[in-house]
């Protein structure tokens, strides 16, 4: 009895041919001419790309034909390849929309930076991790910030905002005071009295530009900062963002 | 006018004046709407009617993927997804690909040579005792995901010339994409301090775009093909792309840029038709005639 014609694609008989029990007996395939048809068509891509996967035996009295088992086999081998192809694949997409997406948020919201230097001791200690917040922010006076001066280094710095656009800023460091549009800065997170910086003499009475900052580290005397003339005025456009948690060392976690 | 021009003219004219109108807004915007400083002008003109302009052209594309007809099978997947890329007829798809694919390439010793440099120059640093900001690992690591990149699209092309092997056609696109996430870490690294994100911006977004594209690719051979996705981002790939052309920072981002360019047209050129016609059975090895007995078969 001769092949039906189908006219059905090659895929919806492959999806048929998914559907059908894996392990036919060989009555069915002697009744049914077109499971033949399939049947010859998965055998001889098996055979012709991957081989036999099992070895050729004698068929004994009573046992599935060696064609049914062949099938199989073969059936099973395609399943695993695929399934592990598949799963490879999901993986490494998994990794990499992962890595995309850490990307895009550490451009665009926040991110992790590592304190290098010891400017901002006690507040922050070198070799801390910070995470800094950048989406929607808008530099405020006493914030600790991420900024990047290109005519000091290529490198961001970490500093607090002593006086934003219009304040009138006045150091004076006979008394170690810092004031803002005349009121005196209350200033308990620095490291010590400060003094004239090593840089020589600084800044001592500045009006900070309107969309400018003024900025200073904590650890006064050894800051490299507004003061120091290939820092000075920050334009606020330069802040990456703002400081809002330190992440580690574990012991040190706590919110800025 | 022919099927197959009915259906990828309309991705390829739309994505080639997306690119054009990309390029000519990013121009403006980079001739008024920064300082001398190099700080972008808040609130520019320019620069708004740019993200306006790039959300109008992602609309149009999210449209013209809706419009797309793809043949189903009886389970409600895209029929031939599998294939859509593998054509023995067209040679512009594979032609395209290989000469993305060698773009690639070309980026790669750029790439090795650059990060080289960096890693001595960080090692006499660390030497003088001094902090090492930037040890050029990431920079050597993109100019392996170069190669991969160019192993991958390589593959892509060759799998047009084995039409028996169906459903490896897509699997090519996990090697660029690997490739395209290295690439975005170290642009990353490279632009992290820098404060203007119009600086860098558009060429992370059209890195991750080309990135996504390449799975989307990979996607095809497996069982849950997207290949309108692929379509839509294929064409803002282009678009990204070409505006990021403009200030690609040297010349390795530039082969890349060009390579995922060129990568993104030739998926456009060939895949819409193929989504809606997939390749007929004859390019498939042809089955052998039934025999009278199976088990003859030993």
């Amino acid at each position: 009895m001769e092949p039906k014609e189908t006219n059905q694609s090659p895929d919806e008989l492959d999806t048929l041919t998914e559907e059908l029990n894996p392990g036919p007996s060989a009555e069915d395939l002697a009744e049914k001419e077109r499971q033949t048809l399939i049947a010859d068509t998965l055998l001889e891509a098996s055979l012709s790309q991957n081989g036999p996967t099992v070895q050729a035996e004698e068929p004994s009295h009573g046992d599935q034909p060696l064609l049914g088992r062949l099938m199989h086999t073969s059936k099973e081998g395609k399943k695993s390849r695929a399934d592990n192809s598949q799963e490879l694949y999901l993986n490494i997409r998994s990794l990499v929309t992962m890595m995309a997406v850490f990307i895009l948020i550490f451009t665009f919201v926040a991110r992790v930076i590592v304190v290098s230097g010891p400017s901002m001791e006690n507040t922050l200690q070198n070799g801390n991790v910070i995470v800094i917040w950048s989406l929607l922010y808008e530099p405020k006076q006493g914030d600790i910030v991420v900024l990047t001066q290109q005519s000091y280094q290529e490198d961001s710095i970490v500093k607090r905002i002593i006086a934003t656009g219009g304040q009138q800023v006045d150091i004076d460091y006979e008394r170690g005071t810092v004031s803002v549009d005349g009121a005196v800065l209350d200033e308990p997170y620095i490291k010590e009295a400060m003094r004239v910086p090593d840089y020589g003499a600084s800044v001592t009475s500045v009006t900070v530009p309107e969309g400018c900052l003024f900025v200073m580290g904590d650890n006064r005397n050894h800051s490299a900062d507004s003061r120091y003339k290939p820092i000075g005025i920050i334009d606020s456009r330069c802040v990456i963002g703002k400081a809002v948690v330190v992440l580690y060392p574990f012991p040190d976690f706590h919110f800025l | 006018m022919h099927r197959k021009t009915l259906m990828r003219l309309p991705w390829l004219i739309l994505a080639g004046a997306g690119a054009v109108a990309g390029i000519l807004l990013r121009k403006m915007q980079l001739e008024n709407a920064f300082e001398e400083s190099g700080l972008a002008t808040p609130g520019a003109p320019t620069s708004v009617m740019l993200l306006c302009g790039l959300a109008i052209i992602a609309a149009i594309f999210a449209m013209l993927t809706a419009w797309q007809p793809i043949r189903k099978d009886n389970r409600g997947r895209p029929l031939g997804a599998d294939r859509a890329l593998i054509s023995p007829e067209t040679k512009v798809f594979p032609v395209l690909l290989v000469i993305a694919a060698f773009l690639a390439l070309v980026a790669a010793p750029i790439f090795l040579s650059q990060g080289f440099q960096l890693l001595t120059s960080a090692f006499r640093t660390k030497d003088m005792g001094e902090t090492v900001t930037n040890n050029g690992l990431l920079v050597f690591a993109a100019g392996i995901g170069a190669v991969l990149t160019f192993i991958g699209l390589f593959q892509m092309a060759r799998e047009c010339n084995a039409p028996g092997r169906r459903g490896r056609s897509g699997y090519g696109g996990v090697m660029p994409a690997a490739g395209c996430c290295i690439w975005l870490m170290e642009h990353f690294r490279s632009f992290a301090p820098h404060p203007e994100l119009w600086e860098y911006g558009p060429q992370l977004i059209a890195i991750a775009l080309a990135m996504f594209f390449y799975l989307d690719l990979a996607s095809l051979a497996s069982s849950a093909p997207h290949p309108k996705r692929a379509l839509w981002l294929g064409a803002m790939t282009v678009v990204l792309s070409a505006l990021s052309l403009l200030q690609a920072p040297n010349f390795g981002d530039l082969a890349l840029l060009c390579s995922q360019l060129l990568a993104a047209i030739a998926v456009l050129w060939q895949m819409p038709d193929h989504l809606n016609q997939p390749l007929p059975s004859s390019t498939r090895p042809a089955p052998r005639e039934p025999l009278s007995n199976p088990e003859e078969i030993l």
